[in-house]
């Protein structure tokens, strides 16, 4: 009942407040932001993130939940229309979103877009206000044993499902992310690691700068390497249709929702996965799969619900373990302890009404980007008309002075650059970015907590291995390391087969 | 990037790789290890960069065998698919993208006013990357113009917006 109360007073404080002209332009900014391939969702959040660090923590948190669920919103426009994802999580929606555009259906695939991310995003909102109040009570009972299993169940499950046909690259680019975490002053004795006695480097790597560079010049530079891209000729139907169809598949909906709204509580995995899983489970219920892949308004729907779902799923983890469930989700991590913000497993005890806080936001964000999205569907074509030439440029400016304006040192447009060139020979070779962003927030985590519970235990692994949270971590992790190779998935498809087919198995062995 | 470009790569990136986490775990190996502050033998700073290199180098040989036993060691240096390489369009995007990139952030970025230096860049980026200008049609000088509209617009509309609105401190 406090929950609810807090919640309808931080609605109230947004709406009687001028904060409701900052949930209007912040979403229609991470709408426009979504839409422009090359311009993610993590990137857009980052560089609001820069913006926004003279504001007040409510003020900047609620712009930066605006632009990110803007901007994941987004992103359905350009893959509606161009084939091309606004940003990653939107490749599901390219699939079906992109034969209705052709076949004369656009506005009604932008309105199943539309109403299937409203959906999710309620539907996440809502595992939010419920899930988020008792994770932090069971993460109370988290010593340096669990925190250390959390970071690295994060980033090896990350790396997994990040990159599903090869995980040991999802793994190396998280390695490597901890690795980056290692640079600069450690926090227990405050010796400074691979600094060779420059100053820059003994501050550490920052987590923005890295992030602007790897999601934004790396984003220019495959941009600008593929042939220009052209909108989708022809007219714009009624969105009215688009509406009708939409809530015609509700349990699509609702079970892409809660699809969703899981794979953004999984640290790292976020919404692409959200999108991916929804769309495989949706397929795999429905009666016309034959549509999948040809302009099916089902799949189109569950893409969109689920990646959207995850956005509040993905928050989650955020405020009750301070880990984030997402790329966008590690910058909004960041962002609140920028500004003062604690999450953790206390944040219940400290400072409870802001969670309810958060969940308000989510709401009046995914309110705005409904009537945004619904009223602006035409409006909104004509950022997608904006020439690749001209709009690189300016977010290469953007995310120069973005990674300076933290801390004004120019060695961050340094690391900038760095990222962005590394990230872009990464992505070349197929290694995701998530597990590499995630390992560089996780780095801290781990470490700590590995020696500490070490100190604890007086060397003593067993504590690391049989306490029950840990082990269930532990056995998940390396359960999901098992999984990804081929001759233990071989074993066990054929144990179920033979389980399942008892008789016909002992025959065949009898014949041989 | 084809499968078989990828393996090659791979192998290359491997040994990289390899390489660098031997260097972690020499660097971890080597860090101090403060007995002279007493401290707890289990929380010295070079223990889990170590870890780390371990890990790395254990991806990095799996990622070795791996790109072996798949050919990417038959690498072969086309020297005559280089000058390919530099008439290609791709190649020429992705060069001049990285000159002008770089060429800003570590030229024009804090030694010219902020305003000023963003509009020569995005002035350079339009013309060298968008469509070619040629001389030759009548619409050239109407191109450089709207480019050079585009770019002073950009640099003092940005520069006004980080430091009036956001209240951003410039270079």
């Amino acid at each position: 009942m406090n929950g609810l109360v807090s919640f309808l007073s931080a609605i109230s404080d947004i709406v009687l407040s001028a904060a409701i002209v900052d949930v209007l332009w912040a979403t229609l900014l991470g709408i426009v932001v979504g839409s422009l391939p090359g311009l993610t969702a993590t990137l857009g959040v980052a560089l609001m993130t820069t913006l926004t660090f003279n504001f007040e923590a409510e003020r900047a948190i609620l712009i930066l939940i605006c632009m990110y669920i803007g901007a994941i919103y987004g992103g359905s426009r350009s893959a509606i229309l161009l084939n091309i994802p606004g940003t990653p999580a939107n490749a599901a929606t390219a699939l079906d979103g992109f034969p209705l555009a052709r076949s004369g259906k656009a506005g009604s695939a932008m309105a199943v877009a539309t109403i299937g991310s409203f959906i999710g995003s309620i539907i996440g909102m809502l595992a939010l206000a419920l899930i988020a109040p008792w994770l932090a009570e069971v993460a109370l009972s988290f010593g340096a044993f669990e925190f250390f299993w959390l970071a690295v169940f994060g980033v090896l499950v990350a790396g997994q499902l990040t990159a599903f046909d090869d995980p040991i690259k999802g793994w190396i680019a998280g390695f490597l992310g901890l690795f980056v975490a290692m640079i600069g002053q450690e926090g227990i004795h405050a010796v400074p690691r691979f600094s060779y006695g420059n100053t820059n480097l003994s501050g550490g790597i920052g987590l923005l700068p890295a992030m602007v560079g790897a999601f934004g010049l790396a984003e220019i530079l495959i941009v600008m390497r593929q042939a220009n891209y052209e909108v989708v000729r022809g007219g714009i139907d009624s969105v009215f249709s688009g509406i009708r169809n939409a809530l015609r598949f509700r349990v699509t909906a609702v079970r892409s929702g809660l699809i969703g709204t899981f794979m953004g509580l999984i640290p790292g995995v976020g919404e692409d996965m959200g999108a991916w899983a929804s769309y495989a489970a949706a397929r795999m219920r429905s009666t016309r799969k034959d549509e999948f892949g040809k302009g099916s308004v089902e799949g189109l729907l569950a893409a969109e619900t689920g990646n959207n779902a995850a956005v509040p799923g993905a928050l989650i983890p955020v405020l009750t373990l301070a880990v984030p469930g997402s790329a966008p989700a590690a910058v909004l991590l960041a962002a609140m302890i920028i500004h003062g913000v604690r999450p953790g497993p206390l944040i219940m005890i400290e400072s409870p009404e802001f969670v309810y806080q958060v969940v308000a936001m989510v709401f009046m964000a995914t309110t705005a980007m409904a009537v945004l999205g619904l009223a602006l569907t035409r409006p909104l074509l004509l950022v997608l008309r904006i020439r690749r030439e001209v709009l690189m440029p300016i977010i290469f400016v953007l995310c120069t002075v973005g990674a300076f304006a933290i801390a004004s040192r120019v060695f961050d447009v340094w690391v900038m650059l760095f990222f962005g060139l590394a990230g872009f020979v990464m992505r070349e070779m197929k290694y995701p970015m998530a597990p590499l962003i995630l390992g560089i927030v996780l780095g801290d985590i781990l470490d700590k907590n590995l020696r500490r519970g070490l100190v604890l235990t007086d060397g003593d692994l067993t504590p690391f291995f049989t306490r029950p949270i840990s082990l269930i971590l532990w056995v998940t992790a390396f359960g999901f390391i098992l999984l990804s190779m081929p001759f233990v998935r071989q074993r066990i498809v054929r144990l179920i087969a033979g389980i399942r087919h008892p008789v016909a198995n002992s025959d065949e062995g009898g014949k041989k | 990037m084809k499968p078989n470009t990828l393996d090659k790569a791979d192998f290359i990136s491997a040994i990289v790789l390899i390489g660098f986490a031997l260097a972690i775990v020499a660097e971890s190996l080597r860090m101090d290890r403060l007995e002279g502050l007493n401290i707890h033998p289990y929380t010295v700073p070079g223990l889990v960069p170590g870890m780390l290199g371990g890990l790395l180098l254990l991806c990095g040989m799996a990622l070795l065998v791996r790109s072996i036993r798949r050919g990417g060691w038959r690498i072969e240096l086309q020297i005559s698919a280089l000058p390919g390489l530099w008439h290609s369009d791709m190649a020429r995007r992705i060069g001049l993208t990285l000159l002008l990139t770089f060429g800003f952030a570590l030229g024009l970025f804090g030694w010219l006013p902020f305003g000023l230096g963003s509009a020569i860049f995005v002035f350079a980026f339009i013309l060298l990357l968008g469509p070619r200008l040629r001389l030759a049609d009548p619409g050239w000088l109407k191109q450089i113009a709207v480019a050079a509209a585009i770019a002073i617009c950009a640099g003092y509309g940005i520069a006004a917006i980080f430091t009036e609105i956001f209240v951003v401190k410039l270079p």
